[in-house]
């Protein structure tokens, strides 16, 4: 918090040869990250038979919707994509709420072994997921909750990574916000609800979103939990294009991808204004 | 009390009507499978075919990703003691799987439904024997074999395509092209970082991938693709690389075989099983064919087999093992194999299914359908061409991939990679055979 030194009341406008260079450049790189995605929705604009055309061209020279009929056809995308949202939703509020509970216990609550508890859950941090594969899924098969939605959220209802970024981040709150609610009679759940959370918000939200990312990315756990398509999600349905030696259809690949990544775009915009508001909030009150 | 008679006689209907669904309701048996896209519409039709043609059994298919994954989720599902029913495993699993002691071998069920077996023809037959049995049956079967550019060869010259190593180096050459900026705007070929190439280049000259020939007279305890045969084989993709008459792909099929269909690259080497990718993205656009894999003149050999098998998988009660062998047999029988031949470009399992007049007139009107057959037919009935098992080929197979990168990168020689390699693959042999043994 720099809260002590004032903020320059006139910035020096920046000469227009910086600014134009600055921003070509930004220009370059954004088109540079940016290309592969649209190469993918260029490919799955065309029409089939035009994905292979030599020399590629960025701009399909007739533009159809075929590849995403076919895509939504041969695999029951519509479904998959519904059961993977529920399952990234449900995941990330989980975590959100595990993450917070703990973070808050383990930075501003005494209870006996707080050092040693924490070094175990970072401890989990440690452990490779490919290792858990098997023990959670024999505690999923002895539940009884292979092929349910379930079986594809409790595993990722709480993670070392969340507790610890949170756990971080409230340790930098200053300690006069908490003595001033524990003065007004705040709990510390209300310390938790009221003060730290809306502090926290940036963390909160890069939180969501790295979780909401990688479980919607999840390919493997679905896989091996789930063998009706009632339940699968969509990475699996997408993997269905992909095809090793046989030759994939990369249109209703390209398609099918596109497909699979618009809602993570979403989310991505969705949380990135809380993200910036977070921090304009924390600013100004600080 | 009518109302109440009328209730009863309802009733009645409705558990008469439940105990014919229960005396008739199929028993479920699981097919996992790693067949997607067009070979997995086909695996589901013929599911459905299946289920349609009689009442006792109902096939329920599932795409478990790639055979890798469906190794994966089925070493979850053995764990957790609910495996399918029958799940299809590629060729390199034979030794593990028949030594995993959780499939029923599938000559045992057989000799108990009196089916005769000897109709699988002969190159599948003797991959898949070990120690005379059949653990697994043969289900989608492919081959490496060459495809060329008819048209590209044409111009520069050519009539047939390249028989020999020194041969294919020569019209590599000359089918290589380059614009005034000295830029090439066609590469001669195109073959990519593929430790299963290399395994059949090695066949094709005669020699072994480990020892013990092949680990068929014995247990193999180490390995011998770093012999002269793998050395030759990995040499000629290698310094054609290097000399710029082929690109460099890395390990990417799809990008090797767009060089091809593209018109980039004139002839690439691909399983027998992209036969109707390579048609659909040529579209037409030129002629192309296929033909054996070539060899170092004065070698003799012959490729072996490869794709996958079902296995059939322990503890499920004994009408739901009947249903899973009956499916079997339905998936290997003639008018399926066809069919499955058809949409797939694997090639038939059984001789009555090559013997069809169908698949004649099949073949009539798209030859190069029928070249992986022509191919594995002619293979010498050696213990070479029958291909190598032992319990960590799929690791094997990853070591002669690294060994030719290092050596396409220039940073090490040929034989240093492969001894290297095979140093690897040595080692993680003895670790499965101590932990088998």
């Amino acid at each position: 918090m720099n809260a002590s030194q004032p903020l320059p009341q006139t910035r020096k406008r920046r000469p227009w040869g910086e600014w134009i260079l600055s921003y070509a450049g930004l220009t370059l790189l954004a088109v540079l990250v940016l290309m592969p995605v649209l190469v993918l929705l260029s490919a799955s604009l065309k029409p089939p038979g035009d994905v292979f055309e030599y020399p590629p061209r960025l701009i399909p020279r007739e533009f159809s919707l075929e590849n995403y009929q076919g895509a939504l056809e041969k695999a029951p995308l519509t479904r998959y994509l519904f059961n993977t949202l529920l399952v990234a939703l449900g995941v990330t509020l989980g975590q959100l709420l595990t993450s917070a509970l703990a973070a808050f216990g383990f930075a501003r609550l005494n209870f006996p072994a707080k050092r040693a508890l924490f070094l175990g859950v970072l401890g989990t941090y440690m452990v490779p997921w490919e290792l858990t594969l098997i023990p959670n899924y024999l505690t999923i098969s002895n539940l009884g909750l292979l092929d349910s939605y379930w079986g594809l959220v409790l595993p990722f209802l709480a993670g070392a990574f969340g507790i610890f970024l949170l756990r971080q981040n409230f340790l930098q709150i200053p300690e006069e916000y908490f003595d001033a609610a524990k003065m007004d009679g705040a709990t510390p759940l209300q310390q938790l609800r009221f003060v730290a959370m809306p502090l926290a918000r940036p963390a909160l939200a890069s939180l969501a979103l790295l979780t909401f990312l990688n479980t919607w990315n999840q390919y493997l756990w679905p896989l091996i939990v789930t063998s009706a398509p009632t339940w699968r999600t969509a990475q699996i349905g997408l993997r269905f294009f992909l095809v090793d030696q046989e030759g994939s259809n990369y249109g209703f690949v390209a398609a099918g991808a596109i497909l699979v990544l618009a809602p993570t775009l979403i989310a991505f915009i969705v949380l990135e204004r809380a993200f910036v508001r977070g921090i304009s909030v924390g600013g100004v009150k600080g | 009390m009518k109302g109440q008679r009328w209730k009863s006689v309802g009733i009645g209907l409705v558990a008469i009507g439940l105990g014919l669904a229960v005396a008739q309701a199929p028993v479920k048996v699981s097919f996992w499978h790693s067949m997607g896209g067009v070979n997995g519409e086909a695996v589901d039709r013929m599911v459905k075919a299946y289920n349609a043609s009689q009442n006792a059994c109902s096939v329920e298919a599932t795409y478990v990703g790639s055979y890798d994954d469906g190794l994966t989720k089925l070493q979850a599902a053995l764990r957790g003691k609910n495996p399918p029913h029958i799940q299809q495993i590629y060729d390199l699993g034979l030794q593990a799987m028949a030594e995993s002691g959780q499939i029923i071998p599938a000559s045992d069920l057989a000799r108990q439904d009196k089916y005769d077996l000897s109709g699988i023809l002969f190159p599948l037959a003797r991959y898949y024997n070990l120690d005379g049995k059949y653990y697994g049956i043969p289900f989608n079967a492919s081959t490496a074999e060459l495809y060329y550019n008819v048209d590209a060869l044409k111009a520069a010259g050519f009539t047939r395509p390249p028989k020999t190593f020194e041969e294919f180096v020569d019209y590599a050459r000359k089918l290589t092209k380059k614009d005034a900026n000295g830029s090439v705007t066609q590469y001669g070929a195109t073959i990519r970082v593929y430790g299963w190439f290399i395994e059949q280049l090695i066949y094709n000259q005669g020699g072994y991938v480990v020892n013990n020939d092949n680990g068929r007279t014995k247990r193999a305890t180490a390995v011998a693709y770093n012999g002269p045969e793998g050395v030759r084989a990995v040499k000629w993709i290698v310094d054609m690389t290097r000399e710029g008459l082929m690109p460099n792909v890395g390990r990417d099929g799809a990008a090797q075989r767009q060089a091809f269909t593209s018109g980039k690259a004139a002839m690439f080497v691909e399983s027998t099983a992209a036969l109707g990718a390579v048609q659909r993205e040529v579209g037409g656009r030129f002629q192309f064919k296929t033909a054996p894999l070539p060899r170092p003149a004065g070698t003799k050999g012959g490729t072996a087999i490869g794709g996958a098998a079902l296995y059939v998988f322990k503890d499920h009660p004994d009408n739901e093992i009947k249903c899973a062998w009956d499916f079997i047999k339905y998936a290997i029988s003639p008018k399926t194999q066809f069919e499955w031949h058809k949409a797939t470009g694997y090639y038939p399992v059984s001789r009555a299914a090559l013997e069809l007049p169908e698949t004649k007139a099949y073949w009539k009107e798209n030859p190069n359908a029928k070249t992986p057959v022509d191919i594995i037919l002619a293979s010498p009935p050696n213990k070479s061409s029958q291909g190598a098992v032992a319990g960590v080929m799929p690791q094997i197979r990853q070591h002669i991939e690294e060994a030719m990168e290092l050596a396409i990168a220039g940073k090490a020689s040929v034989e240093e990679a492969l001894n290297q390699a095979a140093q690897k693959s040595n080692e993680a042999i003895a670790r499965y055979n101590s932990a088998v043994r």
